[in-house]
């Protein structure tokens, strides 16, 4: 009798220990499962959702509710930063017109009036007027500089167009101080943004004829690597401090050397920002001939952006 | 938040005659999201230092703390566990399974973890590293730089708190080489993952956000790059 007591017993403990055992496997599998719909909806949103009356439905659509949710967040966000850059796009076209007329009438003033006192009051004006376009022009650019503001849509472009476009864009400033560009490109294709990476490369062509001197030359290559394709900029020009490489991607970082060249820091952070959002990166060396060389290097393959 | 810290960590070694000093009192802080390189030349301590921060090896004295957890004093088994949860590590000879496909190799840790791998994540992370056609091929069907590529993805597919990267460009031309280094700093910042990586070639440190130089097992240089 007791021996049937004690054999019941210790069933009933070993029946206990099975179940608990069960359900402890069985909430193990249902926060794996919640683990692997956390980390997809952070890595890749919220995905489908099954509309049937289950615990892991109700979860999925609170998951996806809350994604709608700082996803609105970031839509509103987003508007007002648009309505600031259209208000800055808009005062900027007004500003245009009435300046390009100054400069005009300053041009023609300049002609009537040679020598003298006037004259050196007119160029002061004339100057004065310069600068301000200048500054119309980098208030534009930095005002989409943040990576929010840079909607990028990157697709499989030719890298050779983009280093095309890109010297196009600074050929007349480049023709001014007689800078000659040595092009050699291949026929590779990368994962880029076509409009905000020739944007960039113009922007590392245009610091390479800022600080590069008369009748100098600016070699741009393409080069394929496994994984990326290069685009190089090489210029013989006054070089970057070693110290400064890393500095000078700094948002309005100027280096003391160049402290009489018109700028204002904005264009390397830029690049770094358009660059590093399509999957890339940007490197820079020093020319062992003199000089700075800016390596941009584009992903080969698809990469989602994010 | 840092992800990693280690507290006047040391590693001596008593030969008996000599006691070697391998890490003499290392104070070091990795934020989220930071790729650093340990830069020093041989018998500097950085393999050390690297063993330290993998759990490899138990240090003399001082503290690893990886994702708020002290794992200088954890018991070998745990280690294991908690290694391979949340560290992923990338070594110089690439040190992939030759009896198993690329697939196989890179789901491995996850599947010895008895987790089902998240076929998504993988498939992305493949598609990045360019590995798309090779995903059934076997090791020695592989390059070098493919091979490596194939031991990034095994560390970034277990999505750990940080990547151990030894000389990962040590047995590979410098194209290659800079082919895999441009991998792992972009698919660092694509997946917010933080990286540590020794090496003793300065080029290769200039990709990393901050570089710190360690010289007779003390941390002489931690500037930014």
């Amino acid at each position: 009798m007791e021996i049937c007591m004690s054999v019941l017993i210790l069933l009933c403990i070993l029946f206990c220990l099975l179940v608990q055992q069960h359900y402890k496997r069985e909430m193990e599998a249902v926060y794996q499962g919640l683990l692997l719909k956390l980390d997809r909806a952070i890595t890749l949103g919220a995905g489908e959702v099954s509309y049937d009356e289950s615990m892991d439905a109700a979860v999925s659509e609170r998951l996806r509710r809350i994604l709608e949710i700082s996803g609105m967040h970031k839509e509103k966000a987003q508007k007002e930063r648009d309505v600031v850059q259209s208000l800055i796009s808009d005062i900027t076209h007004q500003v245009r017109t009435p300046l390009t007329n100054i400069m005009l009438y300053t041009g023609l003033l300049q002609e009537k009036e040679k020598d003298g006192e006037t004259a050196v009051l007119i160029e002061k004006i004339s100057q004065a007027s310069l600068r301000l376009d200048f500054f119309m022009r980098q208030l534009v650019k930095s005002s989409c500089a943040e990576r929010e503001m840079i909607a990028l849509s990157p697709k499989l472009t030719k890298a050779g167009e983009i280093v095309g476009m890109a010297c196009q864009a600074q050929e007349l400033s480049a023709m001014k101080k007689n800078i000659v560009f040595v092009r050699e490109v291949t026929e590779d294709m990368c994962f880029a943004d076509k409009k905000w990476t020739i944007e960039a490369v113009a922007n590392v062509v245009e610091n390479a004829v800022k600080y590069s001197p008369e009748n100098s030359r600016i070699e741009v290559k393409t080069i394929p690597y496994e994984s990326f394709v290069l685009i190089e900029v090489k210029d013989f020009g006054i070089g970057i401090k070693e110290e400064e490489r890393g500095l000078v991607f700094g948002r309005f970082y100027r280096s003391e050397d160049v402290k009489d060249l018109p700028g204002f820091g904005i264009g390397l952070y830029l690049v770094r920002e358009i660059i590093s959002g399509e999957g890339g990166y940007v490197k820079i060396k020093e020319n062992p001939e003199g000089g700075t060389i800016v390596q941009v290097y584009l992903s080969r393959f698809p990469v989602s952006v994010g | 938040m840092s992800i990693l810290k280690t507290e006047n960590l040391k590693k001596y070694y008593d030969t008996g005659e000599v006691t070697v000093k391998a890490l003499d009192g290392v104070d070091l802080s990795v934020e989220k999201g930071e790729f650093l390189s340990v830069v020093g030349t041989s018998g500097s301590g950085k393999s050390t230092l690297l063993h330290m921060l993998g759990g490899l090896d138990i240090p003399t004295s001082g503290r690893v703390i990886v994702g708020g957890r002290d794992i200088s004093r954890m018991k070998k088994d745990e280690l294991t566990i908690f290694r391979r949860r949340n560290i992923g590590f990338v070594f110089q000879n690439y040190n992939l399974l030759p009896l198993m496909n690329v697939y196989q190799n890179i789901v491995l840790p996850i599947r010895l973890d008895g987790i089902v791998p998240d076929k998504t994540y993988v498939e992305n992370i493949i598609s990045i590293l360019g590995l798309g056609e090779k995903k059934y091929a076997m090791p020695n069907q592989l390059s070098g730089g493919q091979q490596q590529r194939v031991a990034l993805a095994r560390a970034l597919a277990a999505k750990p708190a940080i990547i151990l990267a030894d000389e990962p460009t040590g047995n590979l031309d410098s194209r290659t080489g800079q082919d895999v280094l441009g991998l792992l700093k972009t698919t660092g910042e694509r997946f917010g993952q933080t990286i540590v990586m020794i090496t003793h070639n300065d080029e290769a440190a200039q990709m990393a956000g901050r570089i710190i130089r360690i010289e007779d097992g003390k941390i002489r240089e931690g500037g930014r790059s």
